[in-house]
């Protein structure tokens, strides 16, 4: 019997599995439907693009003629806005009625609003497609100073986006250093020395209280909740992700921030998967639930899931995700799960070069990496194989440090 | 850490990695982030732009192709 495969968004993860799908099942019937206008494309390139440094077409990936000729059925502009479980269909926004035997659920997430007056003002921006960054690059490059809000990893794309156009910024940030789980203040130093010579201005113990605007609703000026006023012709906010697991409501199907899946991407429901950033998956390496938000992960997660829901429980997902910022003209890399664990190792080597590791039951579960990535492959392999190592900090702290200076005990976990 | 690399004459070698100029991207150039790469082709262009080896053998991407990295880089 054909089986009859539907995919519910084409970002990196259900486009992957789309691509998996037809390579396992070649006779199946694959849909994929996204509510965007245009197929896949680079999400991660997206800010390149917002800064003036690349044209629009090397940020596609697809064109619709990928889809046609694998024989995946590609609707675009559609909305799916209800799920039946049990009935095994799906509806669109147009009232069309789609039967699925097995459906995949790659929906990603949506920018968090800040819940602060007037943050729907004109020239507020958040940013996650590219129709976002058409409307950023549109007005910053008219733009005379901007605010950035979110001290995190979308939140410096905005600040090097203001940088790249030759924009003076203010970059409010809550606490007292840039991504403060992930970095203490000596490791984010380096980056708000790499924003300050860029114009880039951070603001400590800041954020924003209201922002203020003109006659006509544009904005003018952020002011954060000590008072103090910035002035703000571009605004750019990256506080999170809202999580679109709205149209799984009234289902049985299991949902937290995200939707809830095993280590093969499967949902409570046998024929209910679920792929990328919206997954809260049974991390394998790291021994509890988690989400990453990651390409290269969400990717992965794509093939994984397609991979068993043509044959399910043939490969788990277990994997290290990377995360590089390519703003400054030091690399950075952040890897696994930085912001977790229950113990910590730092060293700083040089003005630019700084290291984290954080471990959990003694394994390393994460780390950050400024200045020098050398070491990236040894830190992930340790934490592939789940060694404990937390007890040689001093060791895996040096800045040369090479696996077989190690004490390591019994095998690999792999 | 941001130069140019030559070929090392090395008979393995399959490809070089040249930093380029964002102005001279094309509209039909492929273009990828590092974080898309294979974590194999990754390492490669970290050693390759830091240093440690000269060249890279990379096998998800092509002569032409460009890597958005610490500075825009072209497979040659
Ligand atoms: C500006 C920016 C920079 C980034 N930089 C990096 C980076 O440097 N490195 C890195 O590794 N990652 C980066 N990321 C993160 C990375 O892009 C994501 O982790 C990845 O794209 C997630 O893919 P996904 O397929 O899970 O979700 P998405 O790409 O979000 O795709 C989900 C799709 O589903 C569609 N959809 C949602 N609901 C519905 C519905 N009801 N009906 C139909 N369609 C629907 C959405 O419109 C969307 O197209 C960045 C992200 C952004 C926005």
């Amino acid at each position: 019997m054909t089986q009859s495969y539907v995919i519910i968004g084409d970002g990196v993860a259900g486009s992957s599995a789309a691509e998996t799908l037809r390579e396992e099942d070649p006779d199946a019937d694959v849909t994929v439907i996204t509510d965007e206008g245009e197929a896949l494309y680079n999400r991660i390139l997206i800010k390149e693009f917002a800064k003036g440094k690349l044209p629009e077409a090397p940020i596609s990936i697809h064109d619709e003629s990928w889809y046609e000729e694998r024989d995946i059925d590609l609707q675009l502009n559609t909305l799916v806005v209800d799920i039946d479980v049990e009935g095994h269909t799906l509806e669109t926004h147009e009232g069309d009625v789609h039967e699925w035997d097995k459906l995949l659920v790659a929906t990603g997430g949506t920018p968090t609003q800040l819940p602060v007056g007037n943050s729907d003002a004109d020239g507020v921006h958040h940013f996650w497609t590219f129709q976002d960054a058409r409307a950023i690059k549109n007005h910053i490059e008219e733009a005379d100073n901007s605010v950035i809000v979110g001290a995190g990893l979308l939140g410096i794309d905005l600040a090097a986006i203001t940088a790249a156009q030759d924009v003076e910024g203010k970059y409010l940030m809550r606490g007292d250093c840039w991504w403060r789980y992930a970095l203490s203040e000596e490791g984010a130093e380096i980056i708000h020395d790499a924003l300050r010579e860029r114009d880039v201005e951070p603001v400590f113990q800041s954020g924003v209280d209201h922002f203020e605007t003109d006659d006509d609703g544009q904005v003018t000026t952020a002011v954060d909740p000590n008072g103090d006023e910035y002035d703000a012709d571009f605004v750019g906010i990256a506080i999170g992700l809202n999580f679109n697991t709205e149209i799984l409501q009234d289902t049985p199907i299991e949902c937290d921030d995200g939707i809830i899946v095993d280590e093969y991407m499967q949902t409570n429901h046998e024929d209910v998967f679920a792929a990328g950033d919206i997954t809260e998956f049974n991390d394998l390496l790291l021994g509890e639930r988690a989400q990453n938000g990651a390409w290269g992960s969400a990717k992965e997660q794509g093939s994984i899931a397609a991979q068993n829901m043509v044959d399910y429980g043939s490969e788990p997902f277990e994997w290290v995700s990377s995360y590089s910022i390519t703003h400054f003209d030091f690399p950075f890399l952040s890897f696994g799960h930085p912001t977790l664990g229950d113990d910590e190792a730092e060293a700083k080597y040089s003005d630019t070069e700084w290291r984290r590791l954080a471990f959990k039951d003694g394994r390393i579960v994460g780390g950050v990496l400024i200045g020098d990535l050398s070491p990236q492959s040894k830190y992930k392999k340790l934490m592939r194989e789940r060694r404990v190592v937390a007890d040689q900090k001093d060791i895996l702290m040096k800045q040369n440090f090479e696996i077989d200076e190690l004490e390591l005990e019994g095998t690999p976990a792999e | 850490m941001s130069r140019s690399l030559q070929s090392s004459g090395d008979a393995d070698v399959r490809s070089v990695i040249v930093e380029c100029d964002a102005a001279d991207i094309e509209p039909t150039d492929r273009v990828r982030h590092i974080d898309q790469l294979s974590p194999r082709d990754r390492r490669e262009v970290f050693d390759a732009v830091e240093g440690s080896s000269p060249a890279a053998d990379l096998q998800g991407l092509e002569s032409g192709d460009v890597i958005r990295f610490t500075e825009y880089y072209r497979v040659v």
